[in-house]
């Protein structure tokens, strides 16, 4: 299983990456949207997890983008919005993604993304 | 005193500048939680016998401290804007105002592809003005050149002494052709209320709001 970070804080996406690398997953990063485009163009990943706002180009926005590229990939947002009710509209915007909230417990992303990937098998056995 | 449609414009400043400073917070606190969390499980690594890289230890300690002092910045930040109504008018630094402004458009600026830089008087200049409402107006101007701006072409905010009182001047190289842009009713309105004259020159390509000696 491969994942691709994409968010413009560097400090929170490399130690992130670190993170997971040290728990077994295979987790690269980029900083800029554009990165991310030219990394999918040029290798397989399973799962992207995006931050929403990001510059010139929103996580929606890129899942997009992606999504041309390689159309079985799957997709976590991260966002810091602050209330209850811009997350209920950002989680509606991503549709049937999962949305999660900075600051992160490690340990939900690393079970939504077993979440994630387990629909997907499951869709692919059925 | 303010009337209602000026507290109107106002309180959807103070709310839109209110939620990008709680999100920027949130994301200084997502760097601290993930670099905290990964000093963690090195330790937990170390005592589990794999050697220890203390130049790396050491790196993220000195960006946790980068991180708390970034915050600082913000909490700041938002306590000055805090303070800008607790007096309707008052003797204020104009540079303070500028790039208390400016720092705070960054984040909604930084997230449509716009850059905002602000060039600062070299010597304090004190005017009496109502700072709120001044900084909701250079907001509002801001927001009227932010879709001829981008990261390359920011908008360069600046203050300077004029022969009636002190000049705030936005300025993009990316100009629209004619006049400028169309000023919205809410920029009059403001205008007005702070006794400040919109110029809109298209030669420098300059919004100029100009505030006379008493603001």
């Amino acid at each position: 299983m491969k994942i691709l970070l994409v968010d413009d804080e560097v400090d929170f996406v490399s130690a992130l990456s670190e993170r997971l690398h040290l728990r077994g997953l295979d987790a690269d990063w980029v900083s800029r949207p554009e990165d991310a485009v030219n990394r999918v163009e040029r290798s397989h990943y399973d799962i992207a997890i995006l931050d929403v706002k990001m510059p010139r180009v929103s996580g929606i926005g890129l899942k997009v983008m992606l999504q041309k590229k390689c159309p079985d990939m799957k997709f976590i947002f991260l966002t810091g919005h602050g209330s209850q009710e811009s997350y209920e509209a950002g989680a509606a915007e991503a549709g049937e993604e999962y949305y999660l909230m900075k600051p992160l417990k490690l340990e939900t992303l690393i079970q939504k993304i077993d979440e994630v990937l387990s629909v997907e098998n499951k869709g692919r056995q059925t | 005193m303010m009337n209602d449609s000026l507290m109107k414009t106002g309180l959807h400043y103070f709310g839109t500048m209110s939620a990008s400073i709680s999100h920027e917070i949130k994301n200084r606190m997502a760097v601290i939680n993930e670099q905290a969390g990964l000093l963690k499980d090195l330790v937990l690594l170390a005592e589990q016998g794999r050697e220890i890289d203390l130049d790396r230890l050491m790196r993220l300690a000195e960006s946790l401290k980068n991180q708390v002092a970034l915050t600082d910045g913000i909490i700041k930040n938002m306590n000055s804007f805090s303070h800008t109504v607790d007096s309707f008018q008052r003797s204020t630094d104009l540079g303070e105002v500028i790039s208390l402004a400016v720092a705070l458009s960054k984040r909604t600026a930084d997230n449509k592809g716009v850059g905002i830089e602000c060039r600062l008087p070299e010597s304090s200049i004190s005017i009496v003005t109502a700072p709120f409402l001044l900084m909701n107006l250079v907001w509002l101007c801001f927001e009227t050149m932010m879709p001829f701006a981008d990261m390359e072409h920011p908008v360069i905010v600046g203050g300077e002494k004029s022969e009636t009182g002190v000049t705030i001047m936005l300025s993009t190289t990316q100009w629209p052709e004619g006049s400028g842009p169309d000023l919205p009713e809410t920029i009059v309105s403001i205008a007005k209320a702070l006794h400040a004259e919109i110029i809109i020159n298209a030669d420098e390509k300059q919004i100029r709001i100009e505030l006379g000696a008493g603001g």
